[in-house]
């Protein structure tokens, strides 16, 4: 077990297989890091659909994560 | 990117920010963290510090040269930053107490942030005149 916190996916690297749900949210993450800097940061344009691509991922992110969750 | 995108990035995150109230203060200070580094990237452009191929994406990672030219020139600027960045781990990552109360405080930097940034320009170099005058004394 990491006594951190995850700052960004890879952040701290996780050697160790990833359950399904995780690696899922994982994945959606990094779609959202790939328009993070260049949208915000830098001049790429805002596109409907970079808007729809984040939204999606955002909203599958936290489906996947859910199932970890006590509510 | 030019100091005029980064000026309008700055304007624009600031706008949407101002939708949010001091209650939602992780989206606050992250906002004025990237407001900031805009309003920071358009002062070392405009100064020519930094060229608009090499922008700075923290504060915290400029090198020591950069630091100490920025700090003389537009001291509040670096301060108020910095001051933005250190509250981002506590409050934005973290769950300290007080969130309320550094959005504000942030708010208020961000607005220094953008008076120092707007107000900077190159280091007036001597012209030919004044170097020829200065060592003729």
């Amino acid at each position: 077990m990491f006594d951190v916190d995850i700052i960004h996916v890879g952040m701290p690297k996780i050697e160790k297989p990833l359950p399904g749900g995780i690696a899922t949210a994982f994945r959606e993450m990094e779609v959202l890091e790939t328009f993070r800097d260049p949208c915000i940061r830098e001049d790429r344009p805002i596109t409907e659909d970079i808007i729809r691509n984040c939204s999606t991922a955002y909203d599958n992110c936290i489906a996947a994560l859910m199932q970890f969750v006590k509510l | 990117m030019n100091p005029e995108l980064h000026r309008a990035k700055a304007e624009r995150i600031t706008r949407s920010m101002r939708k949010l109230n001091d209650s939602d203060y992780e989206t606050v200070i992250e906002a004025c963290m990237l407001a900031g580094s805009h309003w920071l990237n358009f002062a070392c452009h405009k100064m020519e510090l930094t060229s608009p191929s090499t922008d700075i994406m923290h504060a915290e990672y400029l090198n020591g040269i950069h630091r100490i030219e920025i700090s003389l020139r537009t001291p509040a600027l670096l301060q108020a930053i910095d001051e933005i960045e250190s509250h981002r781990a506590g409050f934005v990552r973290g769950n300290l107490d007080g969130g309320e109360q550094v959005a504000a405080r942030c708010r208020g930097l961000l607005n220094l942030i953008q008076r120092e940034a707007s107000a900077a320009k190159p280091l007036k170099r001597p012209g030919k005149d004044e170097l020829s005058s200065t060592s003729q004394r």
